[in-house]
């Protein structure tokens, strides 16, 4: 297991998320993801967003979800999801603005565009690829390092 | 034809490849405006460019499929012609069109090809830098980094080759209406470049080392009747790294052997024996705005019994360096890097994140009182000063998918070098429009 303490720490400090047992779980589940679930993204986008606290599973985080009116395209908890739809998620959750194709036409592709322009995306930065666990982190530890999201 | 043939192999690799995971497309829309004024004559040149890209894992995702493609079209207007000259010649091109693979092995080294299409330059940027077709393979260590590249320039199309050595590669780019530009494939060369990169090896610099030839495929019975083939090698060393906090030091040379025609009108060809080196010490500051202030020396040996630029030579050895490629130099005044001496500062400041201003200062020497590559300067001269230049460049990028670009540059000849039409000073801007989508 490869772990980024770094990355780690800095994630759950900045999503308001106390490192209890819980939550280092499901975060060990996901690190060792060969493919981000649609409930573990909604799970690591909503820590990250403060809207869900550490004592919540990725289920819970999934059903959450619906609640914040973001858009996630997938309809099932154990969908397979993709680089595009984790960067519209996390641009969505922190209402980043995009380039002028995404203010035109919202959406993943676009999403995974900005990302990958500003360096955060992993160096395959297509917005149909599948994403793993650890990219999946690594990709919101740099997001958070943000300055439009740190402010 | 040869455009449809390209066309056609290019839509069926895409299409073999169509059942990959992981693949991407996109587009790109360049607008270039470039006003012009030289000896009063002021001419606008408009280019605008749309590409499309796709990219795509084969074999599994062991593979990875690279296609661009582009369509150019360029206005060409002078002002000051007697009947104003609005001729677009729209260019299609291939831009890239690659097949990759990459392995890391267990003991940290990472090897990797690319088949096709792709850019190549050496480490310096002045000797090549540009389109190859052939095979490039590279192995990246912690401390070695080797590549090879082997390729061809004679399937580009002309207006896409900054290549351009002998007179036969200039005969290339003859060209009528019935017979135009875009149709013709550039100078048949065979090019190849070994480098190696040693990290951190001399007090924490970098050791580059590299060997380059390049030989003409032509056949030898369907030279133009003036002009040879021109062949070359090179060897070349380089250090760079940094000298100080904030400083950063890059120092290259390169020695250029080969063979090429004698301009003596005897049909033999004599040896080269030139040399290329640059040296620059560059100034970063983060904390002042990005501020960078750089500092660079630029000699290419030239040979004082050239009666003319291309295959010139008259007596015995030839001295001229003869770079393969032709990279820009400055906005207005930008000759080959052969018997030339260039003297440059800069500063570029970044005022805002997405914001850059360049500052950039040129003074031009010849080494010996030989042509240079630009016909303005009058053969008859021996003074060595050819004249300065002054260009502002100003960079912004409002939205990640939307950059500009404004240059202006004045070159000032020198009265002594250049002939008296050309004594004025020469003006040019360049407005540059990119959007991806």
């Amino acid at each position: 297991m490869k772990w980024n303490w770094g990355i780690l720490v800095l994630f759950l400090l900045a999503g308001g998320l106390a490192a209890g047992a819980q939550s280092s779980e499901v975060l060990d589940g996901i690190l060792s993801r060969e493919v981000l679930q649609a409930d573990e993204c909604a799970y690591l986008v909503l820590a990250a967003a403060g809207k869900i606290d550490d004592q919540a599973t990725p289920e819970e985080a999934f059903r959450l979800l619906r609640d914040t009116g973001w858009i996630l395209a997938a309809e099932e908890a154990e969908a397979a999801i993709r680089l595009g739809d984790y960067a519209y998620l996390l641009m969505q959750a922190f209402d980043l603005e995009g380039g002028i194709m995404y203010r035109l036409v919202p959406g993943p592709r676009y999403a995974a565009r900005e990302l990958f322009f500003r360096r955060l995306t992993p160096e395959n930065g297509s917005p149909y690829r599948v994403l793993n666990g650890e990219e999946a982190v690594f990709m919101l530890g740099k997001f958070l390092e943000l300055p439009e999201v740190q402010s | 034809m040869k455009s449809k043939i390209l066309l056609l192999s290019c839509a069926l690799l895409i299409l073999a490849a169509l059942p990959g995971t992981a693949y991407d497309f996109g587009g790109k829309l360049d607008n270039a405006t470039s006003p012009g004024v030289s000896a009063g004559n002021t001419t606008l040149l408009q280019e605008d460019k749309l590409a499309v890209w796709y990219e795509t894992g084969l074999l599994n995702e062991t593979l990875e499929l690279t296609v661009q493609t582009s369509f150019t079209l360029p206005y060409n207007y002078s002002f000051s012609a007697e009947s104003g000259d609005l001729t677009p010649t729209p260019f299609w091109n291939l831009d890239l069109l690659t097949v990759q693979a990459e392995k890391l092995l267990a003991n940290g080294l990472r090897r990797s090809a690319t088949l096709g299409r792709f850019p190549a330059a050496d480490f310096s940027g002045y000797l090549f830098a540009d389109t190859l077709d052939g095979l490039e393979v590279g192995w990246q260590q912690a401390r070695f980094n080797a590549s090879l590249a082997v390729g061809t320039t004679a399937l580009q199309f002309q207006p896409y080759t900054s290549v351009k050595m002998s007179l036969a590669d200039e005969a290339d780019t003859f060209y009528t209406e019935d017979d135009p530009l875009s149709d013709k494939l550039a100078p048949p060369r065979l090019i190849a470049l070994l480098e190696l990169e040693y990290p951190e090896l001399i007090g924490g610099r970098d050791l580059l080392l590299a060997m380059a030839f390049q030989q003409d495929l032509r056949d030898p019975d369907k030279l133009p009747p003036t002009g040879g083939r021109l062949t070359t090698q090179y060897l070349g060393a380089g250090l760079r790294g940094t000298v100080a906090p904030a400083l950063y030091c890059n120092f290259f040379t390169y020695l250029g052997t080969g063979s090429m025609l004698a301009s003596s009108g005897v049909p033999e060809y004599d040896g080269i024996a030139s040399a290329l080196a640059g040296a620059s010490l560059r100034w970063f500051r983060e904390d002042l705005l990005f501020s960078r202030v750089e500092v660079k020396l630029l000699f290419a040996s030239g040979d004082k019994d050239f009666a003319a630029f291309l295959e010139g030579n008259t007596d015995d050895m030839a001295t001229a360096f003869q770079p393969i490629s032709r990279p820009e130099l400055a906005l207005v005044f930008s000759p080959t890097l052969s018997n030339l001496g260039v003297l440059e500062a800069s500063y570029s400041v970044k005022p805002a994140d997405n914001l850059q201003l360049l500052f950039k200062g040129l003074v031009f020497m010849r080494p010996t009182e030989a042509p240079v590559s630009d016909g303005r300067v009058d053969a008859a001269s021996d003074a060595l000063y050819l004249g300065s230049e002054a260009d502002l460049v100003v960079r912004w990028r409002p939205y990640s998918d939307l950059g500009l670009a404004c240059s202006a540059g004045v070159f000032l000849p020198g009265s002594e070098a250049f002939s008296s039409t050309y004594h004025d000073p020469e003006f040019k801007g360049r407005i540059e429009i990119s959007f991806s989508f």
